[in-house]
C-alpha cells in the first residue's frame, strides 16, 4: 500500500504510467458515451407524463452525479495533499476544480432546460438547486485560492482546506429533496433500492453515468499530466519526454 | 427506435429546443474540456522546445540544481 502510494506520488512515475492508461480510457469513454447517446436519444422510451423531454435525464442526472462525485475526489486529493504533502495531490486538486465547476454548471443548465417545460420555470430558489449552485461556487473558490497561491512550498493549503470544509455541502445536496419541500424529484439511483423507473430507462442512464465517470478520469488525467510537466519542467525526464 | 420518422425525431414531441439544447451543451462542455487540455499541451510542448533551442547551456545548470 505505502509502496504503491509512494510510486504513484512520484511525478515521473505518474506521468509514464498514466500515459499507458490514457488511450484505453479514451476508447472506453467514446464507446460508453456514444452508446448512451444513441440509447438515450433514440431507443429509450418516452415518459407517460413528461413525453420526450424525459430524454434530458440521460445527460442531466450523470452531470449532477459527476459534479458531486468529482467534488469528493477533489476533497480526497486535498486531504492527501494536506496530510502527506504529496505534490501530485495538490496538482490533482488544482486540475479537478475547473472540470468539477463546468460539470456543476452543466447539471444546472440541463436542469434549467428540463425545468422550463416541466415546472414552468428555468430557476427557482429551491433547496436542491441552491445547494448545487453553492457547489459551483465552492469549485470556483478552490480554483481561485489555488491559482492565487502560486507554486511555493505551502501553496495550495488554503485551497485544500476549503475543499475539505465544502464537503459539508454534499449531504445538504443529497438530502435536500427529503429535508425541504421541493419541486425536484428524489434520487434516481440508490444502492439499496431498485430504481423507480423501468429497466429500459435506467439501463441507458447507467451507461451514461459510467461514460461520464470515464470521461472525467480521462480529462482529469490529461490535465494532471500537463500540470505535472509544467511543474517539473526543469527536470531531466521532462526534457526527454518533450524532445522525443 | 422510438421515432417513426426523422421529422418526429427532430420535433422531439415538442421539446426539441430543450432536449437538443441539453445534449448540445453536454457535448460542448465535455468535448471543450478535452480540446482545451490538448491545445494547452501543444502550446506547452512548442514553448518548451523553442526555449530549449535558445538556452541549452542555461538549462543544463538548472537540471543539476533540480536533480535532488
Amino acid at each position: 500500500m505505502w509502496q504503491w502510494f509512494h510510486e504513484w506520488g512520484s511525478p515521473k512515475a505518474f506521468y509514464m504510467r498514466s500515459g499507458k492508461m490514457l488511450p484505453w480510457l479514451g476508447f472506453l469513454t467514446v464507446v460508453l458515451l456514444s452508446a448512451g447517446l444513441v440509447w438515450g436519444l433514440l431507443l429509450a422510451p418516452s415518459d407517460y407524463q413528461q413525453g420526450q423531454s424525459v430524454r434530458i435525464m440521460y445527460v442531466h442526472v450523470p452531470a449532477a452525479i459527476l459534479a458531486q462525485s468529482s467534488y469528493v475526489m477533489m476533497a480526497v486529493a486535498a486531504l492527501v495533499a494536506l496530510v502527506w504533502r504529496i505534490k501530485i495531490a495538490d496538482a490533482a486538486v488544482q486540475t479537478a476544480a475547473p472540470i468539477g465547476a463546468m460539470m456543476t454548471l452543466l447539471a444546472l443548465a440541463t436542469g434549467s432546460l428540463w425545468g422550463k417545460p416541466m415546472w414552468g420555470t428555468f430557476w427557482i430558489w429551491d433547496a436542491r438547486l441552491t445547494s448545487t449552485l453553492i457547489l459551483f461556487f465552492l469549485f470556483v473558490g478552490v480554483l481561485a485560492l489555488r491559482s492565487a497561491s502560486g507554486r511555493g512550498r505551502n501553496a495550495g493549503r488554503a485551497a485544500s482546506v476549503l475543499a475539505l470544509i465544502g464537503l459539508i455541502n454534499l449531504p445538504v445536496i443529497k438530502y435536500s429533496v427529503d429535508w425541504w419541500f421541493t419541486l425536484h424529484q428524489p434520487a434516481s439511483f440508490t444502492l439499496t433500492e431498485r430504481p423507480a423507473m423501468p429497466v429500459e430507462m435506467w439501463a441507458p442512464l447507467l451507461v451514461m453515468v459510467l461514460g461520464f465517470y470515464s470521461w472525467f478520469a480521462f480529462t482529469w488525467i490529461l490535465r494532471l499530466r500537463l500540470e505535472v510537466l509544467q511543474r517539473e519542467s526543469r527536470a531531466d525526464w521532462v526534457q526527454r519526454v518533450v524532445s522525443s | 427506435m422510438r421515432f417513426d420518422s426523422l421529422n418526429s425525431f427532430l420535433e422531439m414531441g415538442g421539446y426539441a429546443v430543450y432536449v437538443f439544447g441539453s445534449y448540445g451543451l453536454t457535448v460542448a462542455v465535455m468535448a471543450g474540456l478535452v480540446f482545451t487540455a490538448l491545445k494547452q499541451r501543444r502550446v506547452f510542448f512548442e514553448g518548451y522546445r523553442s526555449a530549449d533551442t535558445r538556452d541549452t547551456d542555461n538549462k543544463d545548470n538548472m537540471e543539476k540544481e533540480d536533480a535532488s
